[in-house]
Order: structure tokens, then sequence, then C-alpha cells
């Protein structure tokens, strides 16, 4: 956890301690703040909510 | 299956991007509270909640006083909390308590922002669509038959067994085809920018009906034989698990590596459940095959459809777990979900939504701790919350699942669906495989599935839950609306709030690395072969 108790005690980030959006201006530069896609498998590793099947 | 995107290139100036212009946060508007953020209030804790941001992927921990400074700022209505009451209602004057340097790292991490709320939409609906452009891996759902040896009240397919009209689709598939399909897959892959040269690994899961009938044995054995020679080792398969004792050797890793099984209560009321066609209950069967897979080190996730009547049973159910010495078995994992009213033989009335079903089992669990052993479905936010809090990138997602980036249900007669609650009907298949191994692709219908992601309907795309929660399920959202690009929310707000308030109070007490049941994503990713 980064924590911002010098400067800042009431904000402790978990994750992206790096993280900046405030001067960006592309989409291109957006995504490489996202380095996790999540697609999800229909494969039984999947806790989905499918129909029930027999 | 999780993409990593490539560090990509400075774009162009902005006269190559006329789309972007201007979406730059400096020199633009007011100050204002993002639209995408989530408050995660926590239970017995009057002082601190936890914000998400919706696009950023950012979690942080925060003081009443931020949190407060946020939701005044916020230009729309702020969520209802949780838990309790936020009182009182913030007013505007509060914003201006808060020093600068909290506004710089809140504008930072996305909290806050220049951008009008149109300009944070255009954003928004640029990112998820860059995401969900790259995000679109196939992967294949072979169904060697639509036939199957129980009778499951509930079951989906119930008519296709039960109604001779369609009694054509029972036949097995054929050796051709099965090597029909694989001769086509590099045609499929070149659909999406893979050549052979990639060494692309398919991830291959077998479906039905009953994939793993008796009778299927050679079938299925020339289906693996068929994918080893294309690189993949080992599918995973959805069974009913009655006759895998036909597959033990081809149980476990470089074969049948990863099972989902259902059991649905303890025997009797399972037995009541899920029989063969003259009545029989299959319990015991079953049991016997999950420790014969579990033996083989192939991994089991039993699914437990539940229901007002089968819910009763779960604390019996996981001690039935414990008897057989499942619950110490690294590779066996339970979990339960809502039975969904799929057929008219189903009341309505007996069913739980996702939410209803999380607090029924939250109650269970507090009563009852052998109950740790069964997982509600939606651990899976919780998991991913935890991994966060270790200091992890958020997992986003711009759809419900795979039947809109790259899965390609197959079935016997080369038809191929996006999703397989929508096969057995040649009417909405997204394309057929051709005798000679080419892929036609009926083009409307396959956008139409391809094309739902989070930015294709006006609901999901203002949604602050929307990149974690990926649009709901498209059939669900029919059944509802009628249209499958529609949003079904199915309580996500409330279910991922619940998860990620658990998941933050397991961190706080280190139960992060203390469970060997909770299975992080290299272990998923394994799962998912």
């Amino acid at each position: 956890m980064k924590e911002n108790k010098d400067e800042i005690p009431e904000i402790e980030s978990f994750n992206m301690s790096e993280l900046d959006v405030s001067g960006l201006d592309t989409r291109l530069e957006l995504t490489t703040l996202m380095p996790e896609v999540m697609t999800p498998d229909c494969g039984p590793s999947f806790l989905c909510s499918c129909f029930a099947h027999g | 299956m999780t993409v990593l995107l490539q560090i990509m290139p400075k774009p162009e100036p902005p006269d190559h991007e006329p789309a972007n212009q201007g979406l730059a946060e400096s020199g633009g508007g007011e100050l204002r509270t993002s639209s995408y953020i989530i408050y995660v209030d926590l239970p017995q804790n009057d002082s601190d909640m936890l914000i998400v941001h919706g696009y950023t992927g950012a979690f942080d921990k925060v003081s009443r006083r931020v949190a407060t400074f946020l939701r005044a700022k916020e230009d729309r209505r702020a969520p209802k909390p949780l838990y309790g009451d936020w009182a009182p209602s913030p007013e505007p004057a509060e914003a201006a308590d808060l020093p600068e340097r909290y506004e710089q790292v809140l504008l930072q991490r996305g909290y806050l922002t220049h951008l009008s709320r149109e300009q944070e939409l255009q954003r928004f609906r640029l990112l998820a669509d860059e995401i969900h452009a790259q995000a679109q891996a196939p992967s294949y759902v072979l169904m060697p038959t639509y036939d199957c040896n129980l009778r499951c009240f509930y079951c989906f397919q119930d008519h296709m067994r039960t109604n001779p009209d369609f009694s054509y689709l029972l036949k097995r598939m054929t050796h051709p085809m099965v090597d029909r399909i694989f001769d086509a897959m590099p045609n499929i892959e070149a659909n999406h920018g893979i050549s052979p040269e990639d060494g692309y690994l398919r991830p291959i899961t077998l479906f039905g009906g009953e994939p793993l009938l008796r009778e299927n044995r050679d079938l299925i054995e020339h289906i693996l034989q068929r994918a080893r020679q294309g690189g993949t080792q080992s599918c995973s398969v959805v069974t009913n698990g009655t006759d895998l004792d036909a597959y033990a050797d081809l149980l476990g890793p470089g074969g049948l590596a990863a099972l989902q099984i259902t059991l649905d209560g303890v025997p009797v009321e399972h037995d009541q459940r899920r029989v063969y066609p003259d009545g029989r209950g299959s319990f015991d069967r079953i049991a016997r095959n999950i420790t014969l897979a579990l033996d083989r080190d192939a991994t089991v996730s039993v699914r437990l459809n539940i229901d007002r009547n089968n819910i009763g049973d779960l604390p019996s159910l996981a001690q039935v777990f414990v008897g057989h010495g499942w619950d110490e078995r690294p590779r066996f994992r339970a979990y339960a979900t809502v039975l969904v009213a799929a057929n008219d033989k189903t009341d309505r009335r007996t069913t739980f939504s996702s939410w209803e079903l999380d607090q029924e089992l939250a109650k269970l669990q507090a009563e009852h701790p052998g109950m740790a052993v069964i997982e509600p479905k939606d651990s899976d936010i919780r998991r991913r919350a935890r991994s966060v809090f270790g200091g992890a990138h958020a997992s986003l997602q711009t759809t419900f699942c795979s039947a809109h980036s790259g899965m390609y249900v197959i079935d016997r007669f080369g038809d191929m669906y996006a999703c397989w609650e929508r096969t057995g009907n040649s009417k909405t298949r997204i394309g057929r495989i051709n005798p000679d191994s080419s892929v036609e692709v009926n083009e409307p219908y396959s956008a139409l599935w391809r094309g739902r992601s989070v930015t294709s309907n006006p609901v999901c795309r203002q949604c602050r839950y929307a990149l974690y929660c990926g649009g709901g399920c498209a059939v669900h959202a029919e059944g509802r609306k009628g249209t499958l690009d529609a949003n079904y929310c199915d309580g996500y707000a409330f279910r991922f709030r619940a998860m990620v308030a658990e998941a933050y109070s397991e961190y706080l007490s280190g139960a992060m690395t203390g469970d060997p049941r909770q299975h992080d994503d290299a272990s998923i990713m394994m799962m998912n072969l």
C-alpha cells in the first residue's frame, strides 16, 4: 500500500502508485495505464450465472 | 483470459486524432468529481471508506471528510450507502475545506477531473472501445452432442430431449466433423490476426448436452488428439460427472484437466433434481467420480444451483464435502450460484437474485463456519479485490463474458454460436464451418454479439461499475428488455461493494495468504489452460 502519510494522511492508495491521469488527453496514453484487462472465459473456472444445464 | 496490453508509442499530434480533441485535463473546465467513482462504505467503520475508480482502476482508502468532499462535487445523485446512512448530506461548502495538495492527488488518480460530464463519457468510451478491440483472442467450446443422460427439471436444454421436434439434435458429432472444425481453426484465428506461426495455444472447452457420455469415448479421444496436434495439451469440460469413470485415464493434466460438475444439495435433495430418465438419482455415482478426478489431479469446480428449496441444505452439504475429504484437496472448489428459471418447469417464485443469494450465503456462513468450503459465485469479485489490496492492478472487463469477444461455440453440425445458451437453432448462429473448413460468418448476427460491450448501450457507458461488471449476461438482458444490447445489472452495485468491503476486511486481518482455498489469478489462469 502506498501511504501518503507525510503529505496527505487521509488518502491511502493500494495500487497504481504512479497513476496520474490529470494531464492525459488521448485514448492511447490512457490505455497504457491499464495493463490488466479481463475477458472472462466461459469455462469451468468462470463463476458464472449462466443458465443451469443438465 | 487475461490480456496484457502492450505499452503503446506516444500517438501522433491531435490533428491525427480528431476524436480526442478537447479531452485535455489541463486548462479544462471547472473541477468536479468524476462520474465513475464507486464509494465502498465499510461496515462498523464511521471514519474511513474505500473509493474505487471505474476506469483508472485505482483503489484508495480515504477519510469520511475526503469522501464527503467528493460526494459534494458529484454532479449527479450520489449512490446510497450499502451500510447505514451517510449523514448529514454533504454541503457544497464542505468542498472548500480540503487542502489543495489533496485535490492534486485526487486529480492524479482520476477521482477529480476538469473534464465535463460529456467529455469524460467520451474518454470512457474511447478507452473501453480500445480495450474491447484488443481483448478478442479466440476460444473454443465444442459440443460433441446435445444429448444427455440426465433429465434435470430446470435444464435450459430440456426441450431438446423431451420434445420430439428437436430429436434431430441428439446425434453425436462425427470424427470427420471434428477434423473439419480443427482444420477451420486457423481460418478463424486469421480473422483475429493470429497466424499459425504465432504458436497460439487454443483454449478448448467441451460442453453439451453431456459431452462425456460413456459412448462418446472414441470421439473425445479424437478431439484431444487433434487439440494436441495444435499445441493445446489440456481441455476443460462442463460435465455432469456421471460417466467420468469411462474417461479415468484421460483425466488430469495433459488431458481433461479442469472439470465443472454440478451437485444440487445433499444426496436426497440432489437425487430429486439431477435424475436419470427412469427417475434414479445420480449423487453417489457423481461423488465417486469427483474423487476419481481429484485422484488423477484434475481440477474440479463443483457448481451448486441454489434456490429457496435447497439453500437450507448447504451446511449439511458442506459436511458431505468434508466427509469425502474434498475440502483438503487443493484442486477442489465449490461455488453456489442462482438457479435460473429457464423453462416452465421451474417456479420463478422459488429462485433467488444473485444479490439475494449472496446475502443468504453470508448469513449461513456466519452461522456455520464449516460453510467456508462453499464459495459464493461473487467470490471472484472478492478475490480480485484482495489482489488489488496487495498492490495489483484492477482487472477491467468490457464484456460480461467471452460471448462478446472471441468465443466460438461449435456444435455437431459445424454451426458456430457466440453463446452456449443460444445453441441448437441455426437461425441464431454467428456462422458455420463449411465442408472444406472454410468459415462462413453471419455478419449481422455476429456483429450483434461481438459488438456488445459496456459502450454499446447508454446505461452501461454511464455506469460507474461498468468495467468491473461488463454489462451483465446478454441472454438475461434479452429476456428482460427484448434485446441483447441492454444492461442486465443483477444487483451488481450491491454485490461489488459487499465483496470489496469483505476483501478489505480480510486484507486487514491478514487472511490474504492464510487460506489455501483462495485461488489467485495465476491458478485461475492455470484452470483456464
